[in-house]
């Protein structure tokens, strides 16, 4: 039985990242014509608008830029203290997430290298994996 | 990325020709503090509703501009409401109405009485989001078509407003040194300006030593950080300055400024990587040559206040000080009455009124008709305050001057 989580954001483009995710592949939008990734997912490249894109795989490395520590509950999936890390990944996204429960707020510091990991997770849409980060190496 | 358009020719033909000449609202706490033995009202009571609210507010704001609603021609509707039914409420076949919060209500209501569309604008507000058990955070936060960021990490339980402002000021944390004491500045002393105004929800003082002391919400901010959620309704009347009546002192709209910073705002960049100032650098160089004014010039300055930290991030932004100095120059009283630029003197959404950049206006009015002498809220001498509105990198400013 996966862990319950809040429920996603899901249009035809978010559809398609998750399902890289139930393979455990971490990639997002790459233009066709100008190379820009985005994230989140969209129907068009916000730097040329071109349409044409591919699902470009990340190396799943990044680096801390902030957190915070929720001391307040928002969600019974989540009980407090909740920490959320924002994570400039290798390749110029931000990527914000939780880590795994046995990581802390304490464990986080500035440019902190960061690795991705996989939680389970099920929603409406059905059992998923959800990509996060934790310290490198921990 | 274009280049900001800015026609200074163009700005200053507008410069002083429309005022604000009558304010209103309801009664704070007598609806805050309507529960049972005078405490907070139950949320999701149902007791009130926006429209009464706004109605209640208008009726005020005519009243103190000594007009009449049949004098109005012009509608700006804030918060919940729809214009239709805000019309037909309120009575009114506008000839020219539409949405908006209040910086983008005055700005668009000063170009419409310039087109000659209108010339008697009622802006009005109203939200009985207490009432109504309005959420900002958690499974139904509101907002979440407009603003991706507010819903996009549900799944990994990060939708709370509060964290993405509390997630900016850690990076300023990390990368100027700025400390939670120093801004403890920020809410303790709009704290102490509601404690002069009646009309004010939370009246009693606090100390930086209380405020290091209370509950974080998302560390590293404290309970105070965070801006109230309570019912009212704000209303405001702009007026082509030709036209005013004289009942009030006029109150200028002698500069305005809008720009925006959306791109990559999901992704936290322009929050995290810029702390939206670029945004705000090109809106000074809109408001501040079109109203012919600098920051020494401001004598009494209101920001958004959701979070603590807006005033920080817009004092850096519109260069009352340098990037990264804001910690440092909030301190020693600088930023309340008496102080070299007192900010938010009414309290502001902190501790007067949730208001949503409503209850902001009336305040800087009343500070630059000197309505407050003989009391120590009043601002002394007055004569030019300013409203700068940073919400997720939408950034509106607008410059008021005392008219003759």
């Amino acid at each position: 039985m996966a862990t319950t989580r809040p429920v996603r954001v899901m249009d035809p483009f978010a559809r398609e990242f998750w399902e890289y995710a139930e393979k455990k592949e971490f990639r997002m939008q790459k233009c066709g014509e100008c190379n820009k990734l985005r994230w989140p997912a969209a129907a068009v490249c916000d730097k040329c608008l071109s349409a044409e894109y591919s699902w470009e795989p990340l190396s799943g490395k990044g680096q801390v830029l902030s957190w915070i520590v929720f001391h307040r509950q928002y969600f019974p999936e989540y009980p407090a203290p909740h920490p959320a890390v924002a994570v400039e990944l290798a390749e110029g996204p931000i990527f914000v997430c939780c880590m795994p429960d046995e990581f802390q707020g304490s464990d986080l510091s500035d440019a902190l290298p960061m690795e991705l990991t996989w939680l389970d997770a099920e929603d409406r849409f059905g059992e998923y994996h959800l990509p996060v980060f934790k310290p490198a190496g921990k | 990325m274009a280049s900001r358009v800015v026609e200074h020719d163009r700005l200053k033909k507008l410069k002083d020709t429309v005022a604000v000449v009558g304010v209103g609202e309801s009664d704070y706490v007598g609806d805050y503090r309507s529960g049972a033995k005078g405490n907070a009202a139950e949320k999701g009571s149902g007791a009130l509703n926006s429209y009464q609210l706004a109605a209640i507010a208008l009726k005020r704001a005519l009243d103190d501009a000594g007009l009449t609603k049949d004098d109005i021609d012009g509608l700006v509707v804030g918060g919940p409401m729809s214009t239709e039914r805000t019309c037909e409420v309120l009575g009114i076949n506008a000839s020219w109405c539409v949405s908006g919060d209040a910086p983008r209500g005055i700005i668009a209501a000063t170009q419409a009485i310039n087109a000659g569309l209108c010339h008697t604008v009622a802006l009005v507000y109203g939200n009985a989001q207490r009432s109504m058990n309005t959420q900002y955070g958690g499974p139904q936060a509101m907002g979440g078509d407009g603003i991706l960021s507010y819903v996009y990490y549900a799944p990994w339980g990060m939708t709370s407003q509060g964290g993405l402002y509390s997630m900016m000021f850690r990076r300023h944390q990390l990368v100027y040194g700025t400390t939670e004491e120093q801004l403890g500045a920020v809410s303790v002393a709009f704290r102490k300006h509601a404690s002069m105004n009646p009309n004010a929800i939370m009246k009693e003082r606090f100390t930086i030593e209380d405020y290091m002391n209370s509950r974080y919400i998302s560390e590293p901010f404290h309970l105070f950080d965070y801006c109230l959620i309570n019912d009212g309704g704000v209303a405001f009347i702009i007026q082509r300055r030709d036209m005013a009546n004289g009942k009030q002192i006029p109150i200028n709209v002698s500069g305005i400024g809008w720009s925006e910073m959306d791109i990559d705002s999901t992704q936290l960049r322009p929050r995290l990587k810029d702390f939206y100032l670029p945004a705000h650098h090109a809106v000074r160089e809109q408001v501040y040559p079109m109203s012919g004014m600098t920051p020494k010039d401001i004598d009494v300055y209101a920001t958004y206040d959701s979070f603590s930290t807006h005033l920080l991030f817009s004092l850096e932004g519109f260069g009352f000080c340098e990037p990264g100095e804001g910690g440092a120059f909030i301190q020693d009283g600088r930023i309340e009455i008496g102080g070299e630029i007192p900010c938010n003197t009414s309290g502001g959404m902190l501790s007067e009124s949730y208001m949503q950049s409503w209850n902001h206006q009336p305040e800087l009015v009343r500070q630059l008709r000197r309505q407050y002498e003989g009391t120590e809220r009043q601002v002394a001498g007055a004569e030019v305050g300013q409203y700068v509105h940073d919400v997720a990198g939408k950034c509106l400013s607008v410059v008021y001057t005392r008219g003759n």
